[in-house]
């Protein structure tokens, strides 16, 4: 979660209370609990860690006074390493999806470039997966473990298609690609 | 980093079925052009692009596309449903005629036959294989596969030894006889694979071959697949499921009628650079964003490493 936090901060420095908002949009249900209470835990260690700031208190017309947080430039090229990082052939569907959210939202990456290279990496697991399967008994217990495995990167791929219809219909604004 | 992989697990090249090369068998001409390594493609699309309909309600099937199928390579395109792919087939089948753009077989451009000419080249250098199988229902199993050897001029004793061999090839020795309604549906499908090979084609094209199959005949369909591979047999197939994509050499994905991805896969498994761990940057990547995997289909190559399948193993004791 730390990674995502950063990311939400690329653009421009928040509070808690609107990366809390940020995160609950992109997780639906998901993101239920959540709690500004944990954002700001995540907030102190990446302050303590260096790679954000406390910038300065923003005075609201009314309620409390909130604490602001920026970007280092060590937090900044961390979040860049982890947009470039594959998340692996395991990951779950939640971390993909806020990994792709994370590229949208900090414009540091194109989360169709990330849905391609990612369908790209599963296809090729998905080749070994059923290579393997094909050399094994349907009925044997290593092919029922092949089996569970392509199965499971086949509705991955399946999703990512998802991911690429929906992210291509909401990215008319340029490829991130660079630098943001 | 191939030296990394102790396995060399993956792609059998065997063959299945050992001691039965017989006359009828694989395709020994695609066995030795493989082996010659004959350049040029089998199968060459040059620009090419099919519309359907007129002006308003005009639809581009295929929107102009260039592909290259070496001998022996075995392609799949993908893509959702409507996003030309059956089209791309039906052209380079010779099976419907491109608007625009060439389509080249065995070094011949074949868009441009007259359709005596085509019809006969499409007999002897193309083997079909459909969703539905297309058997005659009236005719047995044996019957079936005959037919095309009958048809291109095989006498009558040479298209049954023909016959007899390529069922024995994919299992349905047994089962000559049968009506295709005697057959369950994975049995049907290997009748018509025995079908589609009985004039030794130049190129199989497969419509979804498993689309109406359960997942063990699937399996077997997959299995004869690999086998014709390994035999040096070019095939295409067009499917939907990434299954059976993942089982070719190289999956095109369409889009609109367009090329969207071209990932090669005929490393994968075979220590040949696929799945090797370290991802892009490493888990403390160099600095910025400049290791990030770049869109570029095409080669695919650095960034499209796969992850071996011992990544999806937790060992936690």
């Amino acid at each position: 979660m730390q990674d995502v936090v950063l990311a939400l901060l690329v653009k421009e420095p928040s509070h808690g209370y609107d990366l809390r908002r940020r995160l609950a949009a992109a997780l639906g249900p998901l993101g239920g609990t959540l709690n500004a209470g944990q954002i700001y835990v995540t907030l102190t260690r990446l302050e303590k860690a260096g790679l954000v700031v406390r910038e300065r208190e923003e005075t609201p017309v009314r309620g409390p006074r909130r604490k602001v947080y920026a970007l280092t430039a060590a937090g900044r090229e961390r979040v860049a390493a982890w947009l470039a990082e594959s998340p692996g052939p395991g990951a779950e569907v939640t971390a993909v999806h806020l990994k792709l959210v994370a590229a949208a939202e900090s414009g540091l990456a194109d989360p169709l470039a990330l849905v391609d290279a990612r369908r790209r990496e599963l296809l090729r697991s998905l080749a070994e997966a059923q290579r393997a399967a094909l050399a094994h008994d349907t009925d044997s217990e290593a092919g029922l473990l092949l089996e569970g495995i392509a199965l499971r990167l086949q509705a991955d791929l399946r999703w990512l298609e998802a991911c690429r219809r929906t992210w291509s219909a909401r990215t008319p604004r340029g490829r991130g690609g660079g630098d943001g | 980093m191939s030296g990394e992989r102790r396995r060399a697990t993956g792609r059998s090249r065997r063959r299945g079925a050992e001691g039965t090369p017989g006359p009828g068998g694989l395709p020994r001409a695609g066995a030795g052009r493989r082996a010659a390594g004959t350049p040029g493609p089998v199968l060459r699309a040059v620009g090419l692009a099919r519309s359907f309909g007129q002006d308003e309600s005009l639809v581009w099937a295929v929107g102009g596309m260039d592909l290259d199928v070496p001998a022996g390579q075995t392609l799949a395109v993908t893509g959702p449903s409507g996003c030309g792919k059956s089209t791309l087939l039906q052209l380079l089948g010779g099976l419907d005629r491109p608007t625009e753009g060439e389509v080249w077989l065995g070094g011949r451009r074949i868009d441009r036959l007259r359709e005596r000419a085509l019809a006969r080249l499409r007999r002897r250098a193309v083997g079909f294989v459909f969703q539905d199988f297309h058997l005659m229902d009236e005719l047995s199993a044996a019957q079936n596969v005959e037919l095309p050897a009958l048809l291109a001029g095989a006498s009558p004793p040479a298209a049954r030894r023909r016959a007899a061999a390529l069922l024995d090839r994919v299992g349905l020795a047994a089962r000559a006889r049968h009506l295709p309604a005697q057959l369950s549906g994975g049995q049907r499908q290997r009748v018509a694979i025995a079908r589609a090979l009985v004039n030794e084609p130049l190129v199989v094209l497969a419509d979804e071959p498993t689309g109406n199959l359960d997942s063990a005949a699937t399996h077997d369909i997959l299995r004869l697949f690999d086998e014709l591979r390994a035999a040096g047999q070019t095939l295409v197939l067009v499917t939907h499921d990434e299954r059976v994509a993942a089982t070719a050499d190289r999956v095109v994905s369409l889009r609109d009628g367009l090329p969207a991805d071209d990932t090669r896969l005929d490393g994968v498994g075979n220590g040949g650079g696929a799945g090797n761990l370290d991802g892009p940057g490493g888990p403390d990547g160099p600095d910025g964003v400049d290791g990030m995997p770049d869109v570029d289909g095409g080669a695919g190559r650095g960034n499209g490493a796969g992850f071996g399948l011992d990544a999806l193993l937790h060992w936690e004791d």
